[in-house]
């Protein structure tokens, strides 16, 4: 199938050139970053992880969020999906793709990752973190290139696929989980120390993927002939609706309890986040905005009639991705490293390189989503011309 | 001879996938989860303990001029590079804290103001159930026979869990090449490259002969409990 992938018109080829490009560009960052070690980026003893690790977190959401086509599909018989699961599938992998990198350019030692398989350590969430990660980017792999291989030859897909497909479901919901354990179970953060940090990720998961395959179903129904369906988009749409207002009510579960509480452990860095600490508020703004974006992100797809025109959806779509990200990307990593174990303040903000290579992790993960959308378009156009 | 290949191809997947496995399921079946190729040499006159810990008398330390000597010899025995500038890139193994960054529960309105004027010495607490070792994926942070936390930094991935894992802020992050920054170069005791964690494993160089982890001998040097000649710091078995 990937003979379709070469075939493309010049803008196809213009924007892999592009990719290309800041791929190579942030390859060249990386070098550096290698060379140097990781003080070229923004982080510090105090905020020991950064954008890098907020950004995996981010996209392990992405990931996750392609669950939200395959389970009605397949669990519920509904038949509407069918014509997109392949898009669920194949953002989950370009997104898991970009997840193992973002790991991988945050090591210190990259070279020595592999000894997380060498020294296998079950006392460590990181360890689990792979297991799932990896095994998620190898179902999704197996799954979409084997249904969508059958779909071209308009058979139906071999039945070894379908315990497959069923372990895949929870197995979505398994790659955020382990994500949010990762931080939650860390004695001296008490701005993770939550139970509810794992729901959370996955309510704001299942509002940002969504979010974005509407997005990129408006983008394929507009430039190519495949038309990924009205009714798909809708009720993509009512199940963002739902997260959305899902992931704010957590938020707002979070603030009562600290509030409330008035434990000053919980307090503080909400406080940092949303009104500054000891002078020092660099994100105050951002998180700001964050819930404004996320508060008009649930106005814009509660209401039936802005939910119901495409326009208005996909600005929904848009600020709902925007919210959500500085959320989780900025807000989340850095708002529990701030203030430190000894309540002492060092903020953290991204450097130029450290932001490039995150461009250029980026960049890959566009690239290889373009290539399998594209794969997967062709195959939808030849069944359906 | 297409369907060969792609055959082959699988089998030779399947294959790696296993061999991959194998040490994961060594993992879980071994008692000794210390990882192959893990060895501690006992020193000839090593004294043993299940628990070592370290008191420190700080009526005796009033100044913050009566710590720098001792923060001095810490950093100089371990080749802690001192003359880094940038404060992101900072390595701290010992260093001084204000009473409410010490013990940040325990502050109110009517403390002893001689208490809570006093400088405190922060370092590595070698926790019975260390959480930095819980959160380390390659056992490079271990607890070692003697209950003294020890960093193995050529294990070392570089992921930094142990740094968000400790709830007292006592591990570094090689940001960048520290020798450059290193005073005096103590050749007795090893320096850390870039990309590598480290605790303040090595206040155990005040134990006596305490065993020596994998990748060195232990120093030779005066310790920290001999630089402090007067009865300020303590070391014992608990």
């Amino acid at each position: 199938m990937l003979e379709l992938a070469v075939k493309g018109n010049k803008w196809y080829w213009g924007w892999v050139v592009v990719l290309l490009g800041i791929i190579g560009a942030g390859f060249g960052l990386y070098m550096m970053q290698l060379k140097f070690g990781l003080g070229i980026t923004g982080m510090s003893r105090d905020v020991s992880w950064g954008f890098y690790i907020a950004n995996f977190t981010y996209l392990v959401g992405v990931a996750a969020g392609g669950v939200m086509v395959v389970l009605p599909y397949y669990l519920h018989n509904y038949k509407a999906y069918g014509k997109i699961t392949i898009l669920g599938e194949f953002l989950a992998i370009a997104s898991i793709v970009m997840c193992l990198l973002f790991i991988l350019v945050d090591l210190g030692q990259p070279m020595r990752a592999l000894n997380v398989l060498i020294y296998p350590t079950p006392n460590s969430v990181l360890f689990y973190d792979a297991i799932v990660l990896n095994g998620y980017l190898f179902l999704n792999l197996v799954i979409g290139w084997n249904v969508l291989e059958a779909e071209r030859n308009g058979v139906h897909y071999q039945g070894w696929l379908k315990p497959l497909i069923y372990v895949s479901i929870p197995w979505a919901v398994s790659i955020h989980t382990v994500t949010a354990y990762l931080y939650c179970g860390l004695p001296g953060r008490h701005f993770w120390l939550t139970a509810i940090l794992a729901p959370r990720f996955l309510a704001s998961a299942f509002a940002a993927g969504p979010s974005l395959l509407i997005l990129l179903c408006l983008f394929i129904r507009r430039f190519t002939n495949f038309d990924p369906g009205k009714e798909q988009i809708q009720s993509l749409a009512k199940t963002v609706a739902y997260a959305i207002s899902i992931n704010v009510f957590f938020f707002l579960c979070e603030v009562f309890v600290a509030f409330y509480s008035n434990i000053p452990g919980h307090t503080t860095h909400i406080k940092y986040l949303f009104a500054g600490l000891h002078g020092h508020g660099a994100l105050v703004p951002w998180m700001w905005a964050s819930m404004i974006l996320m508060a008009a992100g649930i106005v814009l797809t509660v209401t039936p009639a802005t939910r119901k025109n495409e326009t208005s959806l996909m600005l929904a779509c848009m600020v709902i991705i925007l919210g959500t990200w500085i959320d989780k990307g900025l807000g989340m990593i850095s708002g529990g490293f701030v203030p430190n174990p000894m309540h002492e303040v060092n903020e953290y903000a991204p450097t130029m390189p450290e932001i490039g290579i995150t461009l250029g992790v980026y960049a890959i993960g566009a690239l290889v989503l373009t290539v399998l959308y594209k794969m997967a378009v062709g195959v939808k156009e030849e069944a359906h011309s | 001879m297409n369907n060969s290949r792609r055959r082959f191809l699988q089998i030779a997947g399947v294959s790696a996938l296993g061999l991959g496995a194998k040490p994961v399921l060594n993992a879980f079946a071994s008692e000794d989860a210390k990882g192959p190729g893990y060895h501690i040499a006992k020193g000839e006159k090593a004294m043993t303990a299940k628990q070592w810990a370290m008191v420190i008398d700080t009526r005796k330390l009033q100044t913050a001029e009566a710590l720098e000597p001792i923060i001095a010899a810490c950093n100089k025995i371990h080749n802690i590079p001192t003359e880094i500038e940038n404060k992101n890139h900072e390595i701290k193994w010992i260093w001084e804290a204000h009473y409410h960054n010490a013990f940040t529960d325990k502050t109110n309105n009517f403390l002893n103001e001689d208490v809570e004027n006093r400088p405190f010495l922060l370092l590595c607490n070698h926790c019975e159930d260390p959480p930095c070792v819980r959160a380390c994926p390659t056992k490079a942070t271990f607890k070692n026979d003697n209950g003294i936390v020890m960093m193995d930094f050529h294990r070392c991935i570089g992921c930094r869990f142990c740094m968000a894992a400790c709830p007292f802020g006592a591990r570094s992050f090689n940001f960048r090449d520290p020798r450059p920054f290193i005073k005096d170069n103590n050749k007795e005791f090893p320096t850390r490259m870039k990309g590598v964690l480290k605790n303040a494993t090595s206040a155990r160089s005040g134990w006596p002969s305490a065993s020596s982890p994998p990748a060195w001998r232990p120093p030779t040097v005066p310790s920290l409990s001999a630089i402090c000649t007067t009865s300020i710091r303590k070391c014992g078995n608990c």
